[in-house]
């Protein structure tokens, strides 16, 4: 890191100037395109690869403390490694949803969140579709097409960003569904076994412990849209089994 | 005035959105675009509006249970009303599959989550039928 750099860094520190900002990723974007290129012929257009690799730069100069005496480029890899290894394991499309519509998904599932922060409420379709530019309609396009867009396996093991699987349900104080006072309480706990367990939490949480999906996205470190997804995958497959449970036997009303 | 509220010079209580489709899974992905369309022209949040489309795809199922959705002759018409609230959208709908519609508990405590007020009854002259409201939670 030139001396140069390093000024650079300790100014935005202070300043937390945009241009400077810009001007700190610019300098560095060949690291972000050497790691980039780490992933191709993985399925994932360069453009798009580059484009993650960018974003694990901009948290990489967004947390950086020079302070601490550690070269930029060595705090920033493991960073944008980070986030391109991210990017494969959540965003793969389970069916083929045109680019510009995969573009707008991240676009709305980037905004709601800091949108809902700076309201201090949930944001409206209205209000989502002004802070991305889009049209209302192009809004409520990428939340259909958010239900494509495979957010990793239900199965796969959760992964540390994602507050990690096994103790999530009792970190955030799973519901039990029993509470709801259900005839048939057997049934649903066996479909929701059916679960791996941090769906079973968030399905818990949102449909019996009244959470808002922000507030599970809070609190267990993703997007809001990503718990939809979950929610959207999860729901369809307790139906199908609910399904197959009913053409056995008896037990719904 | 009580009871009303407007977008533009248009009271938002008197309009309705009519959409017919085959009762097959496959076709429902145009009632949640209405769903989404129609809710968010009540204001309802972003989440909310999430909401609504998760209650259309239980209620939507739960009329399709049984039936032949797999075959365009036999799966039948799922007729949707969708009714914009002066405080929400009410959402009603007849199925003429001929099949017994069935909620389980756990589409129950979905539905329960989602929308302020939900039901579904069926096998009268082989129509089903559902009806759910979900309001404004604006402050």
């Amino acid at each position: 890191m030139s001396a140069g750099a390093g000024a650079g860094f300790v100014d935005y520190r202070t300043t937390r100037d945009r241009e400077l900002r810009n001007q700190l990723i610019e300098e560095h974007r060949g690291l972000s395109q050497q790691l980039a290129r780490r992933f191709r012929g993985r399925g994932q257009s360069s453009d798009d690869l580059e484009q993650v690799a960018v974003l694990g730069l901009l948290k990489a100069v967004e947390r950086f403390e020079p302070e601490r005496g550690l070269a930029f480029t060595t705090f920033a890899t493991p960073t944008i490694l980070g986030e391109l290894k991210r990017h494969f394991r959540d965003a793969t499309w389970s069916m083929r949803v045109p680019r510009r519509l995969q573009e707008h998904v991240l676009a709305v599932s980037n905004v709601i969140g800091p949108l809902g922060q700076e309201l201090g409420r949930p944001p409206t379709v209205a209000e989502v579709a002004g802070a991305t530019g889009f049209s209302q309609e192009s809004v409520l396009e990428a939340m259909e097409a958010n239900r494509a867009y495979s957010a990793g396996s239900l199965d796969a093991p959760t992964g540390d960003r994602d507050g990690g699987g096994g103790d999530l349900a009792s970190r955030l104080g799973e519901e039990d569904p029993g509470h709801a006072d259900v005839e048939h309480r057997a049934l649903v706990e066996s479909l929701l076994e059916d679960l791996p367990e941090r769906e079973r939490a968030i399905v818990r949480l949102r449909f019996w412990g009244g959470w808002t999906q922000s507030e599970i996205a809070d609190a267990i470190g993703i997007s809001q849209m990503h718990v939809s997804r979950l929610l959207a995958r999860s729901l369809e497959r307790l139906r199908v089994r609910a399904e197959a449970e009913a053409e056995a036997g008896p037990g719904v009303k | 005035m009580a009871g009303e509220h407007a977008i533009g010079e248009t009271r938002v209580d008197e309009r309705k959105v009519v959409l017919s489709i085959p009762a097959q899974p496959e076709f429902l992905r145009i009632a949640r675009l209405a769903a989404a369309d129609v809710g968010s022209r009540c204001g309802l949040t972003y989440e909310e509006v999430d909401d609504l489309r998760i209650a259309v795809d239980e209620l939507c199922h739960a009329v399709m249970v049984g039936s032949e959705v797999s075959d365009p002759m036999r799966a039948g018409t799922l007729e949707i009303h969708f009714s914009l609230l002066a405080d929400g959208v009410a959402i009603e709908a007849t199925c003429t599959n001929e099949a017994t519609p069935r909620l389980n508990e756990l589409s129950a405590a979905i539905l329960a989550a989602v929308v302020d007020e939900h039901e579904i009854s069926g096998g009268v002259g082989g129509v089903s039928r559902f009806r759910m409201v979900k309001r404004v939670r604006l402050p």
